[in-house]
């Protein structure tokens, strides 16, 4: 067995045929367009810092010193 | 009583927790998704498994053994400038992958510049700088940005082989290395700091006199803190962490690296390994909070045993429970414990040594986590191919459990944490 099928414990390659069959049962629970769950992604991907920065800017607003 | 800093409704600490969780997300997502591109670039250039798992094989070992001279680097340039230049590297480094022609290519980009760079951007780094943030809520904190980890496999694997579907590999390496230079690392330029007390805060938002009128930060040191962190390995607190964590890194490699083939060898329908692999991932992110905000309740060293002795409930399990149900249980028991360990042990790593020499510290124990995992991953093929099935291979992983979980009960916390240490009076210099 390579070394490349290492764990996805601390950020190390998964093991591509398990990759396969997660995406099958991906497919099969989710059943949605490939382009539609890439857009999710994207948007759920891009909305994380928006709103960490938002929360920030906000707060800083209100007098927060920014250190 | 402590005063909570007036000027402040969210203390500066959490925004570095959420950047932290995202850059964990993107960076170990991007990284996980590598196994996806496997097939199409091997049937674009004609390349057999064999020789494009070298490029991963080379980022593995490298990874595991830069991170101590990472670490080191930390100590001295600081978390921050570390960082910025390891997603730089990283973003750049995917990239590049795109336009990928040779296999030499891949191995220098991916295996040699992207998995040293990974080593600066890693939870090792988020987690060192937030022990300097963070101390009666230092787990807490840490199991945040780790339980970035697992969410970005859940998000990025997918997102990765939908766009090969849709494109190809070369615009979905150059997607992923846009989304770590377009959000990852502007969100860590905006938002990491080293050090809390360069900006006039203290660790977890404490105001910086509280009622006995010493400033808090410097009450309690670490019992084990020195100039040289060559004389950590004069205590066993780093033996007995290191151990634990090379039994982490043995007893979660091995199932990740052979779980295709046992799923095989005992019958289970792709179908049923992928969602009890899926199931096992998503309890990752549960067991990692989970582990955090006990860990800051009660004794870390205690919880590190029990997250171990989960584990092995777990092999056991998977050994002596008839099948599928000995699957599930692996999957269920073991999924909660699979990255409970690392704010643990990170948390304790600091407890204990302090701030000064931590990142080497923690490079160093991650290191034993790596030699674990590589070890495994050529012990559970090798005694497979020897007796014809993982039982003694998984039998193995289940007796070290057992090993690393009284090693973990065996620390002595109260005796060596600045947790459990009163506060010292500070004597006070002429003149000051």
């Amino acid at each position: 067995m390579p070394l490349a099928s290492v764990s996805p414990h601390h950020g190390d390659p998964g093991d591509p045929d398990l990759l396969q069959w997660l995406q099958h049962r991906f497919d099969q629970v989710v059943g949605l367009d490939p382009l539609a769950i890439i857009i999710l992604i994207l948007l759920f991907l891009i909305a994380i810092p928006l709103t960490i920065l938002a929360i920030y800017a906000l707060q800083h607003r209100r007098s927060a010193p920014k250190p | 009583m402590i005063n909570k800093a007036p000027a402040q409704a969210i203390y500066y600490g959490w925004f570095i927790v959420a950047a932290s969780f995202f850059i964990s997300l993107v960076t170990v997502g991007a990284r996980n998704g590598f196994g996806v591109f496997v097939i199409p670039m091997s049937d674009d250039f004609g390349w057999n498994r064999g020789s494009i798992s070298l490029a991963a094989s080379v980022g593995f070992l490298l990874n595991g053994l830069s991170q101590p001279f990472v670490g080191r680097l930390y100590d001295k340039v600081g978390g921050r400038k570390l960082m910025l230049w390891g997603l730089l590297i990283l973003g750049l480094g995917n990239v590049l992958l795109a336009f990928t022609t040779h296999l030499v290519f891949l191995i220098l980009v991916f295996g040699v510049a992207m998995s040293i760079a990974m080593s600066a951007g890693s939870m090792n780094t988020t987690a060192t700088i937030l022990a300097r943030w963070f101390k009666r809520k230092r787990s807490t904190a840490v199991a945040i940005s780790a339980a970035g980890a697992p969410m970005g496999g859940l998000l990025l694997v997918p997102l990765t082989a939908y766009l090969i579907t849709l494109t190809d590999w070369r615009f979905t390496w150059a997607v992923l290395g846009l989304l770590i230079l377009c959000l990852a690392l502007p969100l860590a330029y905006i938002f990491m700091r080293d050090n809390p007390q360069e900006y006039g805060l203290q660790p977890d938002g404490d105001a910086s006199t509280p009622s006995n009128g010493q400033p808090r930060s410097q009450t309690t040191p670490a019992s084990l803190e020195s100039d040289r962190w060559r004389d950590a390995f004069h205590h066993p607190p780093v033996w007995q962490l290191g151990g634990a964590y090379f039994v982490c890194g043995f007893t979660t490699a091995i199932i990740s690296a052979h779980f295709v083939p046992y799923a095989q060898e005992r019958g289970f329908s792709p179908s049923l390994a992928a969602t009890a692999f899926g199931v096992m991932s998503g309890l990752n992110f549960l067991g990692v909070m989970a582990a955090g905000a006990l860990g800051d309740r009660f004794g870390r060293k205690n919880l590190l045993g029990l997250v171990y002795a989960m584990r092995g409930v777990g092999y056991a399990s998977l050994l002596l429970i008839p099948d599928p149900w000995g699957l599930w249980g692996f999957a269920l028991i073991a999924g909660f414990s699979w990255i409970a360990t690392v704010p643990l042990t990170t948390s304790l790593t600091a407890d204990f040594y302090g701030l000064r020499n931590l990142g080497i510290l923690t490079g160093l124990i991650f290191s034993a986590h790596q030699i674990g995992s590589a070890i495994s991953i050529q012990m559970g093929g090798t005694l497979r191919d020897i007796t014809g099935s993982y039982d003694l291979p998984f039998a193995i992983a289940g007796l070290f459990l057992i090993g690393a979980s009284i090693l973990s009960f065996s620390i002595q916390e109260r005796k060596y944490s600045s947790r459990s240490r009163r506060a010292q009076p500070q004597p006070i210099a002429p003149g000051v």
